[in-house]
C-alpha cells in the first residue's frame, strides 16, 4: 500500500511543471548567480593597493632623515606599487586626501615625520600603508647587517583553490535544498485542504504511510536538486568535488531529509498556504544568512557575536563539513552536521507525529 | 488639498502597520543588515607561533598594530583548514631557529594574496631591526611619526547601504494600496465630486506621505549617528538627502504603479519582480564595486545604483555637492513617474466614467 502511495505521490509530482522548474532551476540559478556576482571579491582581489600614491615634502630635513625616508619610498614602491609625490603646498595636499586623491601626506623634518590622513574616508590600503611606515622607521640602514637577518620563507600549499565556484557549488545547493521543504509543505498542506486526510484515515493506507510517502518524495526532489547541481558544477563550472564526494553527498542527503521533514511539519501545522510559505521562506531565508548560503560563511565567522549565532542554522553545520570534505578532509565536522541535521530531523518528527495527531483527530 | 492632506495623515497616523513599516522595521533591517552584510575588505591573517623568544612576540605584535589587516592567532595544525576555508588568505608561521638566534617566519597561502608583500616587508622590518639589536616597539615609532587623531567608529554604514536602499523604495507600498482601495470603494470618486482637483488629491496623499518617509528616515539615521556608524563621510546629512531622495522616488514609483494596477495585491509583485531584482543588480545582496563588470553595467541603469553612487561620491570627495548629478536624476525620474502616474489615473477615471455612462 505504502509503495502505491508513493507511486502516487511521485507522479503527481512530477508531472507538475512548478516542481520540475524548481527542482531543476532553482539550484542551478542559485549557484550561477552567486558564483558569478562574488566571483572577485572571494578571490579577495579587492584592489587594495590600486592607485596608491603618498604626497610628501620635506622641511629641513637632515641628510641621515632624507636618506631614511629614500630607504622606505623605495621599498614601499618596491613592493607595493606606492608612488610617492613631493608637494610644496600642504593645506592643497591635505585637501587632495581628503578628496581620495592620495593616502596621506607626509612632513619631513628633522625630528621625524608628521602623517596627515583623512578622518572619515582613509581607505584600508591607506591604513596598511601608514602604519607599514610607522614600523619602517627608525631602521638603521646597516648593509653588513643583511646577512644576519634571516630571509622570510614563502611557501604555497598544494590544496584546491578557495574560490566563489567551488564554495557557492555547495552553499547554493544547500540552500536549494533548504527551500524545497517548501514543496512538501503544500504537498502535506493540499491533503488537508482538500480535506482526503479524512478518506485517507478510513481507508487501509493510513495518515502516517501518506506522511511518508510525501517525505521520500520530497527527499528524492532533493536527491535529483543534487545529481543536477553535480553534472551542472562538474561540467559546466568545471568544479571537482574531490576524493570525498561520497561524504559530500551523504551530508546533503541528511539535509534533504531534514528539509523534507521541516516541511511536512509546516504543511500539517500551517493554517492556511500564506503561512506554510511564509514559514518556509523565512526559515530558509535566515538559515541561508545565518550559515553562509548568501554571505560567505568565513566573513559571518569573524564577526563577534554574529559568530555565535550563526551556529543555529543548519546551513552552518553543512557549508562547514561540506567545506572540509571538498578538500579531503574527514574530521568532527562531518560527524557533527550528520549529528545536528538527523537529530533535528529526528525532533521535528517527534513535533510532526503530535501535530498530525491533532490534524487526524480534526478531520 | 490641505484636507486631503489631513485625511491622509489621520489615515496613517491610526495605521499601526504604516507606522511600524516607516520606523521599528527600517532600523531592525539596518541593525541586522549590517551585521549579515559584512563584506569587508580587511585581509585576514593567520599566526601561528612555535617559539617563546621576545622577538616572536614583537613580531606578532608589531603585525597586530598593521591596520586594514586582520591578524588572528592559530594552532599550526588549524592553519590549512583556516586557508582553505577561506578564513584567512595568509598564514604566518613563527618557529625557533636552530641554534637560537632569530625566529624562523614562513608565510604560508594557498593562492595570490595582494598583501603578501606587505606583511612580508613588514617582517622583514621588524627582523632587521630585532637583528641590529633596536628596539622595534612602538613607543619608538610613536617617537619618529606623529598621525593625526581619528574618532573611533563602527560597522560602515556602506554594508547595508544597498539594503536599505531598495527597503526605502518598497516602503511607498501602503500608499500605492491606499490609491487602490480608494479608486475601488469609489471614495476618490466622492473626493473629486466634492470638487478637489485630481492633481491636488494625488498630490496631497503624496506629500504627507512623503513627510512621514522622511520622518522616519531621519529616526534610521539618527540611530547611524547614535551607534557611531562610520558613514565615511565629512558631513553625514549627504547621506540624509539621499535618503530623502530615496523616498520621493519610492512615493513617485508606486503611485506610477498604482495607477496601473487593480488590487492592492499586485503592489507586492513590483517589490519582488521589479525592485528586487533591479536592487539586485545594484548591489543588494554583493558589494556592487567586487560585481563582475556586466553586472555593474546593468545595475548602473538603475536608480538604486544612482542613489548609492551618489552616496559614494560624496564619501570619496567629502564635499555634499559631489553627488548633485545622481540626485538631480532620481528627482527628475521621480517627477516623470508622478505625472504618468497622475495622468494615466485620471484616463483611468474618464474610462470608468464612460463605461459607467455606457451602461446607463
Amino acid at each position: 500500500m505504502f509503495l502505491l502511495q508513493l507511486w502516487k505521490e511521485i507522479k503527481v509530482f512530477f508531472t507538475s511543471k512548478g516542481n520540475l522548474l524548481f527542482m531543476f532551476v532553482m539550484p542551478l540559478l542559485l549557484i550561477t548567480i552567486f558564483s558569478y556576482a562574488l566571483r572577485d571579491y572571494i578571490n579577495a582581489d579587492y584592489g587594495t593597493f590600486d592607485g596608491a600614491k603618498i604626497y610628501y615634502c620635506e622641511e629641513n630635513a637632515g641628510d641621515a632623515r632624507i636618506k631614511e625616508f629614500e630607504m622606505i619610498r623605495t621599498k614601499l614602491t618596491q613592493a607595493l606599487g606606492v608612488t610617492f609625490e613631493s608637494v610644496t603646498d600642504y593645506e592643497a595636499a591635505c585637501r587632495a586626501v581628503e578628496k581620495s586623491e592620495a593616502y596621506g601626506v607626509v612632513r619631513v623634518n628633522e625630528n621625524g615625520y608628521a602623517y596627515f590622513r583623512s578622518d572619515f574616508n582613509e581607505p584600508e590600503g591607506g591604513k596598511l600603508v601608514r602604519t607599514l611606515f610607522a614600523q619602517m622607521t627608525g631602521n638603521v640602514d646597516d648593509a653588513s647587517n643583511e646577512e644576519m637577518v634571516p630571509q622570510v620563507n614563502k611557501i604555497r600549499l598544494n590544496v584546491s583553490k578557495f574560490d566563489s565556484k567551488n564554495y557557492y557549488t555547495f552553499a547554493g545547493l544547500a540552500f536549494s535544498i533548504l527551500f524545497m521543504g517548501l514543496l512538501v509543505a503544500f504537498m502535506v498542506y493540499d491533503e488537508k485542504e482538500f480535506g482526503t486526510i479524512e478518506r485517507i484515515r478510513l481507508s487501509n493506507a493510513g495518515v502516517p504511510g501518506m506522511v511518508f510517502s510525501k517525505v521520500f518524495t520530497g527527499i528524492l526532489c532533493g536527491c535529483v536538486m543534487i545529481g543536477t547541481s553535480y553534472l551542472y558544477s562538474r561540467f559546466v563550472l568545471k568544479v571537482d568535488w574531490g576524493t570525498k564526494t561520497t561524504h559530500i553527498l551523504l551530508i546533503l542527503l541528511c539535509l534533504c531529509v531534514f528539509s523534507a521533514t521541516f516541511g511536512c511539519v509546516v504543511g500539517l501545522a500551517g493554517k492556511n498556504k500564506t503561512v506554510c510559505q511564509s514559514g518556509v521562506m523565512m526559515f530558509s531565508m535566515l538559515c541561508g544568512y545565518l550559515g553562509g548560503s548568501i554571505t560567505p560563511l568565513y566573513l559571518l565567522e569573524n564577526v563577534p557575536v554574529l559568530n555565535w549565532i550563526i551556529k543555529i542554522s543548519p546551513l552552518y553545520y553543512t557549508n562547514r563539513a561540506v567545506s572540509s570534505l571538498y578538500n579531503g578532509v574527514v574530521d568532527e565536522k562531518t560527524t557533527y552536521c550528520i549529528a545536528v541535521l538527523l537529530g533535528l530531523t529526528v525532533v521535528l518528527s517527534l513535533l510532526g507525529i503530535k501535530v498530525g495527531k491533532k490534524v487526524t483527530k480534526k478531520a | 488639498m490641505i484636507n486631503i492632506m489631513k485625511n491622509t495623515y489621520v489615515l496613517f497616523r491610526k495605521n499601526k502597520e504604516f507606522i511600524y513599516l516607516i520606523t521599528i522595521q527600517p532600523v531592525v533591517i539596518f541593525l541586522l543588515m549590517s551585521l549579515l552584510l559584512p563584506y569587508t575588505t580587511v585581509h585576514n591573517i593567520v599566526v601561528s607561533m612555535d617559539s617563546n623568544s621576545k622577538a616572536a612576540e614583537r613580531i606578532v605584535e608589531n603585525l597586530e598594530k598593521l591596520e586594514g589587516v586582520k591578524i588572528q592567532r592559530v594552532d599550526a595544525e588549524k592553519i590549512k583548514e583556516k586557508l582553505f576555508g577561506g578564513n584567512a588568505e595568509l598564514a604566518i608561521v613563527i618557529t625557533d631557529a636552530q641554534g637560537g638566534g632569530l625566529p624562523n617566519v614562513s608565510l604560508v597561502s594557498a593562492k595570490d594574496s595582494e598583501i603578501e608583500s606587505a606583511v612580508e616587508l613588514c617582517v622583514s622590518e621588524n627582523l632587521s631591526k630585532l637583528s641590529s639589536g633596536e628596539d622595534a616597539s612602538d613607543q619608538k615609532t610613536e617617537e619618529i611619526v606623529s598621525v593625526n587623531g581619528v574618532k573611533k567608529k563602527w560597522i560602515s554604514i556602506s554594508n547595508s547601504l544597498a539594503f536599505m536602499i531598495f527597503k526605502t523604495l518598497t516602503a511607498g507600498n501602503l500608499l500605492g494600496a491606499l490609491i487602490i482601495q480608494e479608486r475601488r470603494n469609489r471614495m476618490k470618486d466622492r473626493i473629486l465630486l466634492s470638487g478637489t482637483k485630481k492633481s491636488s488629491y494625488l498630490l496631497g496623499m503624496a506629500i504627507v506621505y512623503f513627510i512621514f518617509m522622511t520622518l522616519g528616515s531621519i529616526l534610521f539615521y539618527a540611530v547611524g549617528l547614535l551607534l557611531r556608524f562610520d558613514f565615511g563621510m565629512r558631513s553625514s546629512l549627504g547621506f540624509l538627502f539621499m535618503l530623502f531622495v530615496s523616498n520621493l522616488l519610492s512615493v513617485s514609483i508606486y503611485i506610477f504603479f498604482a495607477a496601473f494596477l487593480k488590487k492592492e495585491d499586485a503592489l507586492g509583485f513590483v517589490g519582488t519582480f521589479i525592485l528586487m531584482p533591479m536592487s539586485l543588480f545594484s548591489g543588494v545582496l554583493f558589494p556592487f564595486r567586487f560585481m563582475p563588470q556586466t553586472m555593474q553595467k546593468i545595475g548602473s541603469l538603475f536608480p538604486q545604483r544612482w542613489i548609492a553612487l551618489g552616496i559614494e561620491k560624496m564619501q570619496k570627495s567629502g564635499e555634499i555637492t559631489s553627488g548633485y548629478w545622481e540626485a538631480f536624476m532620481v528627482i527628475a525620474l521621480s517627477i516623470v513617474l508622478f505625472v504618468i502616474g497622475m495622468t494615466c489615473e485620471s484616463s483611468q477615471n474618464k474610462k470608468r466614467k464612460r463605461r459607467i455612462k455606457t451602461n446607463e
